[in-house]
């Protein structure tokens, strides 16, 4: 695979428009994006489809809504009286988790795709790839105040109920990155993969503990630390008066003046995340609205290949 | 210290300054607006940058108000007044126009050195320290009057001209001097100073009105300079001299009495007052005055025989010499010895054509004898008269000349004697020969109604109306003349006197080295009553002394120090030029100019050519006090005494107000330099022009801003 991914160059060439963002952004389904997407990857890529799955038999759990009630032993009812449900072993080749931020700064774009919409295609893209090789793929969508959760599976058709999420929600209001994370490390029974798409503005120290109770269960951990051009480059010029995205505050700067020192301090920001995320063995991956979609996915598929 | 500018008018440009303020204000309502969700690194750094930007901000905004302030000042052109004189940087050369005050009041000696030496130690720095291409006039209050406008003069000529201006004991027109110094203002100069060097004395500028200062612009300062004003005005002064009887008599006692003032604030216990005849001190006295008071003291002395009379009177040194002397002269000049030819000796005296004529000739003055004296003969006695005897003839109605009589009158003239021809009806019948007459004469014709004799403007100031003031004419408006001879003038004859219909009824004109005269009318009151009239007396002796007065003694003359001596066509007779010895000794040649009226049409060519014209001169270097003779070619000479005028010794200077008030329409600037200071020029008030200043400031001040606009 680092072979193949070393050659990304070649393989971008022929294909480069399928994750130039501004080709994607005129695709106004979210799924015909991620098949875009995913089809643009493979095209580029071997196609190694992954299989063996086993379904040994490995225990029982209580029942919790949300599980199907085909999967609950009725003869451990009969036995127990109680609802139990059978867990196997490697039931799946992965548990895939993705974490999505939904607060208002996620709305940010000021090129082709805003953040949301580059957000949203990753992960749309990623949850496709991962459907396809019978992964099971759950979405964490995170609010200011709560979170939509859909649970993972392996099943194709759940997909479209990925995708359907993904396309309803309309970021807003402020972030809740870190309170998410630490929910689902409470939520999580079992180690897998979670995938986090945020521009991680939130307290970084929140942030770092919820991915931190994350690694803690043994999940594999990579941060999608997405950011819009704008906001890494800082392009504007003049008197300019700047505001917030999720609260009404607001400030005049020149704008010359102000740039240095604030590329400093997003600069400082982003190493220390990335040195938290690296401490933790967490995959960090900076990535701007203006790069090509695909960069994230090989990153990923690198990643994964590594995990197995 | 002060400020002024070129162009105050552009000041108002000063609103400019809140241009940079607007565009601050605007660009601030006019800044875009943007999101950005990384908003709390922007505000964290924000929060650091705010004091700093700031500060930065303000700086810039002051930095560019005062940059549009220094070029709307720099647009008006702000000169800073202070202490220094003209030296300085500017950006254009200086038109600098000094005054120099040289009357007589400005001789007051303090601390070693005049006023006026004063003065002129501060103009000669201020002119060295002028830069090659500054331009420089110098004026001063007391010069010879000169056409056109003052020469305009570089640095080293300007020295020479102040070093040559003198101390005078004239009074000074200062409303002239001020008035030229504008005149000369006319170049093109950026920079114009005129500046007066004066003690400002009241007798010199209390009477000064200069108008129209108003179209001096802010380009021109008017500085005043007060000279040594610490020394003050103590000085004792001869204010006059009464000379009695005057003129003298030869031989006769005479006196001369002085009238002394005391000008300062301290008693004077022991005047002395002094009387020198020539150079000899004949007298002595000494007065006591207290402040402020006058006193007199007379001296008496006998006149000379024959000969001229000169003199002085003499107070002690004081602090102003000029008003401690006064010089008087006088000729013991002869009488004029006239006599008057009566046509009609037949009637009584109270009717004699000569009555008159005599009785108003031998008229004395009080206290004197008559200038002329008098001899009355009948017509047939014109025989056996000597001719040389006479100065002046008059024939009052004579109509029969005997034989040669007629020859010989006509010699008598043309060797310089007077003649008068006075009508009647004898005198109708026959007349002294014809052609050298000044006019030709018509037969007798009455007046009905009776004419008043006018004077023709022009000859408002002839000699024969010299006892009468101005506008003599008033004398004859209510003389009637009920009969006259028509006259007609001939060459340059004149009218002297005429009706007011133009007719002639006097008129007068050279021949010879002598004058003639024909009066239209007659000497008694058969043809007019003229003869018993007040204006009679001294019009008659005035018509006398035209006539015949080459003969006469110069009695007296005198003038101010600085008013012209006017050399008079009798005097001067056919004299081209004459020389002028002057108290220093130094002898001036004045040519003389023709004095001839333009010819008649229609006169004979011969009678013009017959009569050179007389000549007569303007000398106006009288500044010095002292005893001036003009010295003809022949004859004797005439003697002035020039005196310096009696206003030279109120020495009190003009408040500023009190200048301010008599120099209307323009800003004033006063400064004063002390006798005896080693650099005068350091205490004259001058102006520099603060353009290069601001230049340099300004681009100074826009380095910074542009540094610090860059600095982000």
């Amino acid at each position: 695979m680092s072979a193949l991914f070393s050659s990304k160059e070649d393989t971008r060439t022929g294909v480069s428009a399928f994750f130039d963002p501004s080709v994607v952004a005129r695709i106004s389904s979210l799924e015909l994006r991620a098949r875009h997407v995913v089809e643009g990857l493979m095209s580029g890529i071997h196609r190694s489809r992954a299989r063996g799955f086993s379904v040994e038999f490995e225990e029982h759990r209580a029942y919790s809504p949300g599980d199907e009630l085909r999967h609950i032993d009725w003869k451990a009812f009969g036995k127990f009286d109680r609802y139990l449900v059978k867990q196997y072993e490697d039931e799946t080749n992965l548990r895939a988790h993705f974490v999505v931020d939904a607060s208002g700064s996620m709305n940010y774009g000021e090129g082709s795709l805003t953040k949301w919409g580059y957000a949203a295609t990753l992960s749309a893209s990623l949850a496709h790839l991962l459907l396809r090789q019978s992964d099971a793929v759950g979405l964490m969508l995170s609010r200011e105040s709560d979170e939509q959760m859909l649970p993972a599976k392996a099943v194709r058709g759940h997909l479209t109920g990925i995708l359907a999420a993904l396309d309803a929600e309309r970021p807003s209001g402020g972030t809740g990155i870190a309170r998410s994370l630490e929910r689902l490390a409470e939520g999580l029974r079992r180690r897998g993969m979670v995938i986090v798409v945020s521009d991680l503005l939130d307290d970084p120290a929140a942030v770092a503990r919820g991915l931190s109770l994350l690694r803690l269960k043994g999940n594999d951990v990579i941060v999608f630390h997405i950011l819009d051009a704008a906001e890494l480059e800082f392009p504007f010029e003049g008197l300019a008066r700047m505001e917030d995205v999720e609260t009404d505050r607001n400030v005049t700067v020149e704008c010359e003046v102000v740039k240095s020192p604030y590329l400093g301090l997003l600069q400082e920001f982003l190493d220390g995340t990335r040195e938290r995320c690296r401490s933790q063995g967490i995959d960090y991956v900076l990535l701007s609205t203006a790069e090509p979609l695909d960069r994230g996915m090989v990153r990923f598929l690198a990643w994964r290949a590594k995990a197995k | 210290m002060g400020f002024q500018f070129f162009h105050s008018v552009l000041l108002w440009g000063m609103g400019l300054v809140l241009l940079p303020i607007l565009i601050h204000l605007l660009r601030r309502r006019l800044v875009r607006r943007h999101k950005l969700p990384t908003f709390e690194f922007l505000l964290r750094t924000q929060r650091r940058l705010t004091t700093r930007s700031r500060l930065r901000n303000w700086i810039l905004l002051a930095l560019r108000v005062s940059a549009v302030s220094i070029v709307v000042l720099l647009s008006a052109r702000p000169l800073l007044q202070m202490a220094g004189g003209e030296s300085g940087s500017s950006w254009s050369p200086l038109h600098l126009v000094i005054v120099l005050d040289n009357s007589g009041s400005m001789a007051y000696r303090a601390a070693g050195e005049t006023r006026l030496e004063a003065a002129r130690k501060a103009a000669d720095r201020l002119v060295r320290d002028l830069s090659s291409s500054d331009r420089v006039t110098v004026l001063a209050t007391v010069e010879e009057r000169v056409e056109g406008p003052p020469a305009i003069q570089r640095r080293d000529q300007a020295l020479a001209r102040l070093a040559a201006i003198g101390q005078t004991d004239a009074a000074g027109d200062p409303a002239q001097a001020v008035r030229r110094a504008l005149e000369s203002l006319n170049v093109p100069a950026d920079r114009r100073t005129v500046m007066v060097f004066s003690d400002f004395a009241r007798g010199d500028w209390d009477q000064v009105r200069v108008q129209g200062l108003r179209r001096l612009t802010p380009h021109t300062q008017l500085q005043m300079v007060r000279v040594a004003p610490e020394a003050g005005t103590d000085d004792v002064v001869l204010a006059s001299l009464t000379l009695r009887p005057w003129p003298p008599r030869a031989g006769a006692p005479f006196s001369v009495a002085a009238r002394i003032v005391n000008r300062g604030n301290t008693r004077k216990d022991r005047v002395p007052v002094s009387l020198f005849v020539g150079e000899e001190r004949v007298a002595t006295a000494e007065l006591a005055l207290e402040p402020g008071a006058d006193g007199g003291t007379s001296f008496r002395i006998r006149a000379p025989e024959k000969g001229v009379l000169l003199g002085r009177v003499e107070l002690g040194p004081d602090a102003l010499e000029t008003t401690n002397r006064r010089y008087f002269a006088a000729s013991m000049g002869q009488q004029i010895r006239a006599l008057l030819v009566d046509g009609d000796p037949q009637r009584g005296l109270l009717d004699s054509d000569t009555f008159y004529l005599a009785s108003a000739l031998r008229a004395s003055p009080p206290g004197g004898d008559s200038p002329m004296l008098v001899d009355v003969v009948a017509f047939y006695e014109l025989a056996k008269v000597r001719w040389e005897d006479y100065d002046f003839v008059a024939a009052c109605n004579v109509g029969q000349w005997p034989a040669r009589a007629a020859e010989s009158l006509r010699r008598f003239v043309e060797n310089g004697g007077g003649f008068l021809l006075a009508g009647g009806d004898l005198a109708a019948r026959s007349l002294p020969g014809g052609g050298w007459l000044p006019a030709v004469i018509g037969g007798p014709r009455p007046l009905s109604p009776p004419g008043h004799p006018a004077v023709p403007l022009e000859l408002q100031d002839h000699p024969v109306f010299s006892t009468l003031g101005r506008n003599p004419g008033r004398f004859f408006s209510r003389v009637r003349v009920g009969k006259i001879f028509p006259l007609s003038p001939i060459g340059p004859a004149r009218s002297l006197l005429t009706l007011a219909d133009g007719t002639p009824l006097l008129v007068a004109g050279p021949r010879g080295s002598g004058r003639a005269a024909v009066w239209a009318s007659s000497c008694d009151r058969d043809w007019g009553d003229l003869p018993v009239h007040p204006v009679f007396v001294p019009f008659a002796r005035g018509l006398v002394d035209f006539l015949g007065g080459r003969a006469k003694g110069t009695a007296s003359m005198s003038l101010d120090a600085g008013q012209p001596l006017e050399v008079s066509p009798a005097a001067a007779g056919r004299d081209e030029a004459v020389r002028i010895r002057t108290p220093r000794g130094e002898e001036i040649t004045l040519r003389l100019e023709s004095s001839q009226p333009p010819s008649r049409p229609g006169a004979p060519a011969a009678q013009e050519r017959s009569a050179p014209p007389a000549r007569q001169g303007r000398f106006e270097r009288t500044g010095q006090a002292g005893l001036y003779q003009v010295l003809f070619t022949e004859g004797p000479p005439q003697i002035l005494a020039v005196n310096p005028p009696a206003s030279e010794g109120d020495l009190e200077p003009l408040s500023d107000s009190a200048l301010r008030e008599r120099l209307p329409g323009v800003q004033l600037a006063f400064s004063a330099i002390r006798a005896g200071e080693s650099n005068p020029a350091r205490s004259v008030e001058g102006r520099t022009d603060l353009g290069p200043l601001l230049f340099l400031f300004l681009a100074g001040l826009l380095v910074v801003e542009g540094m610090l606009a860059d600095h982000i």
